[in-house]
């Protein structure tokens, strides 16, 4: 039996010393990918918290995953964030019009790369879901085509395809609004 | 199509590869904060594993207690039978599973009146002063935990816990001044200990229902986890006086009611201090006189003290996460069956895929729900999906 899925086996048993484990190796990860989506560090707290308290319930209920657990992690986020932007349709995602590019770098370096970080966050919302998601986890994240995948719940080859489209759009939308 | 194959490869064009290093850097989290959220994340996978385990001792009894009720209700000699049958079972110490699920119990259970009665018989049999003292203060402790326990599962905590709980608290008082004296004085130090430990669970868990219930003004100040609070901060002051010579029978009380802040010094014949229950005064909890309360909502010094909550506030999460965060139980509900093929919590990134085919998130208002996504077509895991999906998402018409 693979290593993982033994871990998963002792979480659904709700053994503490499995379920610390899964929160050390997944936790900060999890608070990245949210971060990295959101650009706010309190709502990637939480959205991280909800994230593996959702975890628990799933599992208090001997529901939950029962393989690849860190693709239902990032699921998870992922549904949170998305139910976060719902939820606030008066405060949407930045767009690259509400980014000021004429901020100059000389107001500080600190500002600089908030706004440059704002900016390819805009683009990056330009794209599908899907495509963000891809984006994250491939570039950002650094995972491989499988587990991208698996992540996904795709096959290696649809991620591919999603991973090219990706890349394109989000070249397309900083040349255009470079220009 | 050039493709970006295993690990992620630099050949990016340097605008794309430019914006992804920005968004590289992720701020730490202050190592507080972080440990707060891993702990109580920690104490609820505590929880829930002490949660399951009570379900697991209860679980099959409870119709067999159900078809007895029934029994009971409509059968009268059978009831007597029944009845006789359990006590003796009891007696007997017989039935341990009966026995644990009644030992388990919460106030509400229709196993917790026999949890009661459990534990009054068993101090009944008891003696020995040190004995009855001991006994008495495990099972005050028992109505924290219960209270705790309540209160953790978003339930109410009646006022009939602090009754208890402040009846077995008299019982070890009382039964502690038949002590000599230094092992009195020893006992009233472990209550006293006893007391704040029990007093900062309360805080803490009155912290839990205000978070819960919002703003300080929703709380109720009658609810179960106050009065327990008042119990506590009372008895402390009971011990903490000087004057207190052991009496515990209510007319020797003149004290509780002088409340916390008067201190050991309070004035114990104050007018409206004690707050007499008449007749069954041992198991009603002794409130606060009516300008005590006032105070104390005016005050809250135990709300106010309490350890905040990991994340701020819930008025500072995102808006109405929760009626959000219910909608995606229901999500991760029907997926958990089955975790392959069917429903998980990924498929709504589907529907979000379907639902940015028509326009950038940003166009989407808030009005939408999943139900408008449903009906769209099945976005399996083929690349052809994802190909006819792409021609509709945006930025993606040369595909």
């Amino acid at each position: 039996m693979k290593q993982g899925e033994h871990l998963l086996q002792r979480a659904h048993r709700l053994e503490e010393a499995a379920l610390t484990e899964i929160y050390d190796t997944y936790a900060a990860a999890i608070y990245r990918y949210v971060y990295r989506k959101t650009g706010d560090v309190d709502t990637a707290q939480d959205l991280t918290a909800e994230t593996f308290h959702r975890l628990l319930e799933a599992l208090h209920r001997d529901a939950g995953p029962r393989e690849h657990l860190s693709g239902w992690l990032y699921r998870v986020a992922h549904n949170l964030i998305v139910d976060f932007y719902r939820s606030k349709p008066e405060d949407p995602p930045a767009s690259l019009e509400s980014v000021n590019p004429s901020v100059p770098p000389s107001q500080g370096e600190i500002l600089a790369r908030e706004n440059r970080a704002a900016r390819a966050r805009a683009a990056l919302e330009k794209l599908t879901p899907l495509q963000q998601q891809v984006v994250i986890l491939r570039f950002l994240e650094e995972m491989s085509l499988r587990e991208v995948a698996q992540v996904l719940n795709r096959t290696v080859g649809s991620i591919k395809a999603l991973q090219h489209r990706a890349v394109s759009s989000l070249q397309r939308v900083l040349e255009e609004e470079a220009e | 199509m050039k493709e970006y194959c295993g690990k992620p490869s630099v050949d990016l064009p340097p605008v794309v590869q430019e914006a992804l290093d920005a968004l590289r850097p992720v701020p730490d989290i202050d190592s507080e904060a972080w440990e707060a959220g891993r702990e109580a994340y920690l104490s609820e996978a505590r929880r829930l594993a002490a949660s399951r385990e009570e379900r697991r001792l209860t679980g099959w009894l409870a119709p067999i207690l159900s078809f007895l009720k029934l029994d009971l209700d409509q059968v009268r000699p059978l009831a007597v039978a029944w009845r006789t049958a359990l006590i003796i079972a009891l007696a007997l110490g017989g039935s341990v599973g009966t026995v644990g699920a009644a030992r388990s119990s919460l106030p509400g259970s229709p196993f917790y009146s026999l949890k009661v009665r459990l534990e009054t018989w068993e101090m009944e049999r008891l003696q020995e002063p040190d004995e009855v003292t001991e006994k008495a203060l495990s099972q005050a402790q028992q109505r924290v935990e219960e209270a705790e326990r309540l209160a953790s599962r978003g339930r109410d905590v009646p006022i009939d816990v602090a009754a208890l709980y402040q009846a077995r608290l008299d019982t070890a008082l009382q039964a502690s001044d038949s002590l000599s004296e230094p092992q009195r004085l020893q006992t009233q130090v472990h209550i006293s200990e006893t007391l704040r430990q029990q007093l900062e669970t309360m805080v803490s868990v009155a912290g839990q229902v205000q978070d819960r219930e919002g703003e300080v003004d929703q709380v109720d100040d009658e609810d179960g986890v106050r009065a327990l609070i008042r119990a506590m901060q009372e008895t402390q002051a009971r011990l903490s006086d000087p004057e207190h010579e052991g009496r515990h029978d209510d007319e020797d009380k003149p004290g509780i009611g002088a409340g916390v802040g008067d201190g050991p010094q309070g004035p114990r014949d104050a007018p409206g201090g004690p707050e007499r229950d008449g007749g069954d005064g041992a198991c009603k909890p002794r409130g606060p006189s009516d300008d005590e309360r006032t105070e104390d909502k005016g005050a809250r010094p135990d709300l106010d003290d309490r350890p905040g909550p990991p994340g701020g506030d819930d008025e500072e999460k995102p808006g109405n996460r929760s009626e959000h965060a219910e909608r995606g139980d229901d999500d991760s509900d029907s997926d958990d069956g089955d975790d392959e093929t069917g429903p998980n919590p990924g498929e709504r990134d589907d529907d979000e895929d379907e639902d940015d085919a028509r326009g950038p998130r940003d166009g989407r208002d808030g009005s939408e729900d999943d139900d408008d996504h449903h009906g769209g077509e099945d976005c399996s895991d083929d690349d052809e999906a994802d190909e006819n999906r792409s021609d509709r998402e945006p930025g993606d018409n040369e595909d």
